[in-house]
């Protein structure tokens, strides 16, 4: 029998947005059309595995990626299992894609855990001579929606780290800050899939 | 494959997650390591263990890329036919990668058990109906390296780069 693989956490993130807004290329080194082979176009990518490592922790990320089902504008509820994060995505010159938010955003509060962290990306904002959807536009969906916004270029890696680290602080806000008991039954309560919190808050829980 | 490694799953402690996303975002910056290609050892062999073992890490072979794939000693060398070859009008090879000889054997990294197991790598959705994934690197998209049926996972040995 194998060993099982050691690592310390699971977690597991989504992208949504239609085919074509970029989805992919937030989580790639390089971001180049003409690089993409051709094979991944046709078949899909299910699923990536990323391991970092933090403060001494080995942590795995299994990253969902929704390619194939976009056309149809829903996703099963199984993707939605067990996600920590949501990153709803669209692309700035491409104006279906950014009105066709509302419906994955419909998508989400349907399948998703309820709580779950979402944040609204407006891609590709390098690309300013075809730009179709004004940062004002995101903005406003996004308070809609009660979500934080913003613009990235994968293309030129500009704001896709700032796009996981707001992530992460809202998940950080929901679970620590604004949610002092969740630790403590985080198991027994996460009937609906949502992300589970393993340690009781501490009292240094706040810190930050 | 939604339930793949589920059993498995703990939870991160809350002041954890605050970083996670962060650091998997620095993860993307880092020096790349640097890999060899098969070809550049003296002998096949020298790559493995007396188990047959893969001794060095196992990377991604596109320059500039080198995204960290399997650590060393998970992955056994075994010699298989080409049961189905990952290279196909449908799924072809792309020019930097090594063209597979279906007429000899092919040697693959051969692992077993969940895909955690891996530290970096993407799975493509099934291929057809055959219920086999094709396996490329997570950080740069290249491939097929490879291919995974249920919780076994083969490696090509020389689409992948060993780290020095």
């Amino acid at each position: 029998m194998p060993s099982a693989p050691h690592y310390d956490f699971l977690i597991k993130l989504l992208l949504i947005g239609d085919s074509g807004v970029g989805k992919s290329c937030l989580l790639l080194r390089f971001c180049d059309d003409a690089w993409t082979p051709s094979f991944i176009t046709t078949i899909g990518i299910d699923f990536k595995i990323r391991t970092i490592e933090l403060d001494g922790k080995r942590i795995k990320l299994q990253i969902w990626d929704t390619a194939g089902q976009e056309r149809f504008r829903t996703i099963t509820t199984a993707y939605y299992r067990g996600a920590m994060g949501i990153l709803l995505i669209y692309d700035v010159t491409d104006e279906k894609s950014f009105n066709n938010i509302r419906t994955w955003h419909a998508n989400i509060e349907q399948h998703a855990s309820e709580g779950v962290n979402k944040i609204l990306i407006g891609n590709k904002s390098d690309w300013s001579d075809k730009r179709q959807v004004t940062p004002e536009q995101g903005r406003a969906l996004a308070d809609e929606f009660g979500i934080k916004f913003m613009e990235t270029s994968a293309k030129v890696n500009d704001g896709v780290e700032d796009a996981f680290f707001t992530l992460a602080r809202d998940i950080k806000t929901r679970l620590i800050d604004s949610n002092p008991n969740a630790g403590t039954s985080g198991q027994s309560k996460s009937q609906d899939n949502s992300i589970k919190v393993g340690a009781p808050p501490s009292a240094n829980a706040g810190c930050c | 494959m939604a339930d793949s490694g589920s059993n498995n799953q703990l939870n991160p402690p809350p002041e954890l997650q605050a970083q996670i996303l962060n650091a998997f975002a620095a993860s993307s910056r880092r020096v790349r390591p640097i890999g060899s290609l098969l070809d550049s050892f003296q002998n096949d062999s020298d790559v493995l263990d007396a188990n047959f073992k893969n001794i060095h890490d196992l990377l991604c072979p596109k320059v500039g890329c080198g995204s960290l794939i399997l650590l060393k000693g998970v992955a056994s060398q075994r010699e298989e036919a080409t049961i189905d070859p990952i290279d196909s009008p449908v799924h072809p090879r792309p020019a930097s990668l090594p063209a597979l000889d279906s007429n000899v054997p092919t040697k693959w990294w051969y692992i077993q058990g969940s895909p955690m197991s891996f530290e970096n790598i993407g799975f493509t959705k099934d291929v057809g109906n055959t219920g086999k994934k094709l396996l490329i690197c997570s950080e740069c998209d290249l491939g097929p390296l490879g291919w995974a049926q249920g919780n076994e996972y083969w490696l090509a040995v020389d689409r992948v780069a060993y780290k020095a």
